[in-house]
């Protein structure tokens, strides 16, 4: 349906939004659906926003139920979603596109954001924390960034505030312009970010070790294959892995 | 939301079935008094207007429960369980083009009831499902119900089966067989046992096999006989062990089925529960368990960590198997 969209409206573009199931696991078959729709995703998305479930959940505390969940995601997505004082609210995504996901091989991102009871600095010091661990306190190496702050005063950060979501963001050095910063106004001080980082590797690599085992026992196919999904499919979808992988390596170096 | 049709076959088949409606009518009375006819009691029932003899959707909203059809088809070579099944209390919830039955039974023999009346009833079943099927929205499962040992059960019931995989081969077919104790007294029952297993094997997309002797342990776990005559208290022991084995049965279905007719954070659909738990196609055969399972004279709580230990533990298995020998 998007690749029809994008091919009859010519200029369109499609941001994709998905959810990683838990680490622990959720289903026997989350792996092949996972890759099966990262295949997709990397063919026909201009940009995938990859939500985990586990990092949503460690985020919002060990007694949260689903609905927090949920709300602590459509927060973060505030960032994509506009209404910033740099960027009209209807070329909002466009621009995250452009910033965040210009290299159609490395598009796919994540979203977070923190609030701060008192103040923005508050907000500014666990946004950096969130964001060091997002990149796997410098394991990880960021290609780019869009920063929205959101206070009464709708101000951007200040300059000591930026260098520090710089450094938690470990940057690739080869982008002189990683990072954009927008503001908006807000009763409650809160960072929103949306970062295009290599660690979104790590959750897919364990996803496609887990079904390369599966596959090569056999297991589950016949579900598959009672669709027309076969064998071929999931080769490709192996083979986009690897790929999505050797590209983040290649432009994080 | 889906709806599941329930195809009882033989003695076995249909004292379960008769035990799982009343425990559904249960659960759904428990869960909305009002007396509306929602989407979770839709899987299961039909809500007829007698007046009108129309078939009210769900669609229509807050519709008030007419009179309740259960989705299902009853099917037995013998007259006497039937008969006493529609004369019972659930009986007002079929119809009698949702009844199959004979005289002479099959007398314990699979091949009876698989190649004479199954040949013989092949164009009536069939109807019957249809009919059931037409009233269906969006029909997701069938769930077969029959006794291993028996005729009727293990024939017409792998029989029905093999038309349910022919004729619905895009709707899950989940079969309940259970399966004859050690001491049973149907000479014949390996036999039918063996010849049932071939084809539910085939043809069956999830198996929940259930052993009469483990649920007669652990109704023995659980039952406090009554001290009285010795012929009264035998008597009453007896039929209320029987019904409660039944129960345990009927509640593994409804337990399975639960997260796909009640809303929740999250919802386990059927279909779901075939595609993560049947790996291969021949590896269809499940272990069920339940938890918890209470006296009704001396009900306990059990913390949400205790039941998930119980229902792993071969006390409360309905398939007598040492889990800790095999591989999940």
């Amino acid at each position: 349906k998007q690749w029809y969209q994008r091919r009859v409206r010519g200029g369109m573009f499609v941001c994709n939004v998905a959810v990683l199931p838990f680490r622990s696991g959720e289903n026997p078959v989350q792996s092949y659906n996972t890759l099966l729709c990262l295949r997709q995703l990397q063919a026909h998305s201009d940009m995938v926003i990859l939500v985990e479930n586990s990092t949503v959940a460690e985020e919002v505390g060990a007694a949260a139920k689903m609905v927090h969940l949920n709300r602590k995601i459509v927060e973060d997505l505030r960032v994509v979603m506009g209404n910033c004082k740099q960027i009209p609210a209807r070329t909002a995504l466009w621009e995250v596109v452009k910033s965040v996901a210009a290299i159609p091989a490395v598009k796919l991102c994540t979203v977070g954001g923190c609030s701060g009871i008192r103040n923005v600095s508050e907000a500014v010091e666990k946004t950096v924390r969130s964001v060091k661990k997002r990149t796997g306190f410098g394991k990880c190496q960021t290609l780019a960034a869009v920063v929205a702050t959101y206070n009464s005063t709708s101000q951007l950060l200040d300059e000591r505030s930026e260098e520090k979501l710089r450094k938690a963001c470990n940057f690739a050095k080869w982008n002189p312009f990683p990072i954009d910063f927008w503001s908006s106004a807000s009763k409650l001080p809160k960072l929103s970010y949306v970062l295009n980082c290599s660690s979104v590797c790590n959750s897919i690599v364990s996803e496609c070790d887990n079904a390369v085992l599966k596959f090569h026992a056999g297991a589950y196919l016949h579900w598959f294959e009672q669709h027309g999904v076969m064998k071929d499919e999931f080769l490709d979808a192996f083979e986009t892995c690897n790929d999505l992988v050797k590209s983040y390596n290649y432009f994080c170096t | 939301m889906t709806q599941s049709i329930i195809v009882q076959v033989g003695q076995c088949g249909n004292q379960i079935g008769s035990q799982f409606w009343v425990n559904a009518l249960k659960e759904h009375a428990n869960f909305d008094d009002k007396g509306i006819f929602t989407e979770s009691i839709a899987s299961f029932f039909r809500n007829v207007d007698a007046k009108n003899k129309k078939n009210l959707s769900v669609t229509t909203p807050a519709s008030k429960i007419h009179r309740l059809r259960a989705r299902a088809v009853l099917i037995d070579m013998e007259e006497g369980v039937l008969n006493s099944l529609i004369k019972s209390d659930v009986g007002e919830l079929f119809t009698s083009t949702q009844l199959i039955q004979d005289v002479s039974g099959a007398g314990n023999n699979w091949a009876t009831g698989y190649h004479f009346y199954g040949k013989q009833f092949s164009e009536k079943i069939l109807d019957s499902i249809r009919k059931e099927a037409e009233l269906c929205d969006c029909l997701q499962s069938f769930f077969v119900l029959h006794s291993m040992g028996g005729g009727t059960g293990s024939g017409m019931g792998t029989r029905t089966l093999s038309l349910l995989a022919d004729h619905y081969p895009e709707i899950f077919r989940f079969v309940v067989p259970v399966y004859p104790s050690v001491d049973d007294d149907v000479i014949t029952s390996p036999y039918n046992a063996t010849l049932a297993m071939g084809q539910i094997s085939e043809h069956g997309n999830c198996v929940l096999p259930v052993e009469n002797q483990a649920l007669a342990a652990i109704c023995e776990r659980l039952s406090t006989p009554k001290v009285d005559t010795i012929r009264h208290t035998v008597t009453e022991t007896k039929e209320k062990a029987f019904n409660r084995m039944n129960s345990f049965v009927a509640k593994v279905i409804m337990d399975i089925t639960a997260s796909a007719r009640f809303d929740g954070a999250i919802n386990v659909d059927i279909n779901e529960i075939s595609m993560n738990l049947v790996p291969f196609p021949r590896a269809n055969y499940l272990v069920p368990g339940v938890a918890p399972l209470q006296s009704p004279k001396m009900p306990q709580q059990r913390h949400l960590d205790a039941i998930f230990s119980d229902v792993f533990s071969p006390t409360h298995q309905l398939c007598r198997v040492d889990l800790r020998k095999g591989v999940f």
